[in-house]
């Protein structure tokens, strides 16, 4: 199967603190690969690096066969962060208007919106079940709704990639089950390719084909179901370690 | 009184100059405000302050003026925008720290100028509240080249400009130019309120780009109808601000800011019958 992205022994440190030791890893074409570690465990480091946000100290990353500091087809990647962090909760904008924006990079700078990309927004909507809400502002749906737009401005420019950073935190149970489903769905159903960093262990064993547990290293990689939570991990869960 | 913006070259200039502020102030705002730098429009129009303080000191000290106060205020308020992204970038995590530098920066600054020009003119009272009568055609035609420029500009980078603002982290993610969209974001900022003191004034310019969308925010459904709305309330604002001012005798920075304040809480009210009518509508569909 085609390699989508592929870390080869990589080391990161943010001035002299090592974030992250002798990485590598390979993430195939239709994979659900979850990543899980502790808080300060290079998880989002991580991602920062596979998208070409940071540079590693040694190493190399690549992106569909290339390396990611000459990589050009961005289309073919997208993501979705921890909404709670960057979304201005108060915006005036529709979600129509929201899951156009995931239109923007494809669009450029001197063409127009066409009805083509109309019909585009309103497909990737439609993937997510928020057709309803098309015209809504999206500061007027719940959490869960929002991330689902989010994951729909994803798929509006049809990647074969999508990197989401924690994206159920504060979302409340119910939706965060509706949510996994979706992804799975997407991910069955059309070969989409999902990295996905999460504390939501419990969910992503279930739906994920692959995890991996890193914790500047990486400690475990294979499938979900053979997967012990180490020692430490395990104590901060129960409370005994902050 | 309104044949009398018609007839007279002067008001004419004053009502076309109004009509483009109404257009490209609450226009260029409503990316201001979502993206939570109104107070920046306030550092901005303080420093054009200090350069038309500068200019007039020029003006009355050299016999031919080398740079009239507004090319001077439009120079300094670019020179202040480019200041402000060097200081958000030195104090990354108190990002806010550039306005208040940049701003106390602007009023030292004109203080001096003033002093040193020996105090305040009639002049200088018109850039501070605007002026019915202050509106020169050399005035009105740098101003419409300014409009221009701040339409196409935002009409090329429009959807780059909206994901910004929306989701910073998700622009740099996608491969947006952020940082070069942000530079040419500001200095279209630095423009529009350098255009627009000739008629609101310097203390009042940063009204213009914010109350009409902060009133349009409580109706529109989207971002388009946010700007649509608010450029109808910025154009509302300043007609009703301009002939009000024209006819009471008074600057019309003060009349245009309080018909848009009125406005500002005609939609309050709005607000509140369209969602009571909402409510009203759920409880009948629910009863039958």
């Amino acid at each position: 199967m085609e390699s989508i992205l592929h870390i080869n022994n990589i080391h990161f440190s943010y001035e002299n603190k090592a974030a992250l030791r002798d990485v590598s890893l390979d993430v195939k074409s239709g994979d659900f690969l979850g990543l899980i570690g502790p808080n300060g465990g290079g998880k989002t480091t991580l991602i920062k690096l596979a998208l070409g946000l940071l540079q590693p100290n040694k190493g190399s990353i690549e992106l569909f066969g290339e390396s990611v500091s000459s990589f050009k087809d961005w289309n073919k990647v997208s993501f979705v962060s921890q909404k709670a962090n960057s979304f201005n909760k108060a915006f005036p904008a529709t979600v129509f208007e929201v899951v156009a924006m995931g239109l923007t990079p494809k669009i450029g700078y001197f063409k127009r919106f066409t009805t083509k990309h109309r019909t585009a927004v309103k497909q990737a909507v439609a993937q997510v079940d928020m057709s309803d809400y098309l015209h809504q502002n999206i500061s007027s749906l719940s959490g869960g709704q929002q991330q689902r737009v989010f994951i729909a401005r994803a798929l509006v420019s049809q990647p074969e990639l999508i990197i989401l950073d924690e994206p159920t935190v504060g979302i409340d149970h119910a939706n965060v089950k509706g949510f996994y489903e979706l992804l799975h769905r997407l991910n069955k159903e059309t070969g989409l390719t999902l990295v996905m960093i999460t504390h939501d262990l419990a969910g992503i064993a279930q739906h994920a084909s692959k995890l991996v547990y890193l914790d500047q290293q990486v400690q475990y990689e294979g499938s979900p179901e053979h997967f012990t939570l180490p020692e430490t991990e395990f104590q901060v869960l129960r409370g005994i370690r902050a | 009184m309104i044949a009398d913006f018609l007839q007279f070259e002067f008001l004419r200039n004053t009502l076309y100059t109004g009509l483009l502020i109404g257009l490209i102030a609450p226009l260029l705002g409503c990316f201001v405000v979502v993206r939570r730098l109104s107070l920046i429009a306030d550092a901005l129009s303080h420093v054009t302050l200090a350069g038309i303080a500068f200019g007039l000191l020029l003006e009355k000290k050299m016999a031919t003026p080398l740079l009239s106060p507004f090319y001077a205020g439009l120079g300094f308020s670019v020179l202040a925008s480019l200041l402000i992204e060097k200081l958000r970038n030195m104090f990354r995590n108190f990002e806010e720290i550039a306005i208040p530098i940049i701003l106390s920066g602007g009023v030292g600054l004109s203080v001096i100028f003033i002093s040193l020009a020996n105090g305040f003119t009639t002049d200088l009272f018109s850039y501070l509240f605007g002026s019915v009568s202050a509106v020169s055609s050399e005035d009105l035609r740098v101003i419409l080249v300014i409009s221009v420029i701040v339409l196409l500009v935002i009409g090329i980078l429009y959807k780059q400009l909206l994901v910004l603002s929306f989701d910073e982290e998700h622009a740099r993610v996608s491969g947006l130019h952020a940082r070069v969209i942000h530079f040419i974001f500001m200095l279209l900022t630095a423009l529009v309120i350098a255009a627009s003191i000739r008629i609101v004034g310097v203390l009042l310019v940063s009204a213009m780009m914010t109350i009409p969308v902060a009133a349009a925010i409580r109706l529109a459904r989207g971002f388009k109808q946010t700007i649509v709305l608010s450029i109808l309330f910025g154009e509302t604002s300043v007609i009703a601000g301009l002939f009000s001012g024209y006819y009471f005798e008074i600057p019309p920075g003060g009349t245009i800011v309080v018909v848009s304040i009125l406005i500002l809480l005609f939609s309050f009210l709005a607000q509140k019958i369209m969602l009571a009518t909402k409510r009203n509508r759920a409880f009948e569909k629910g009863v039958s």
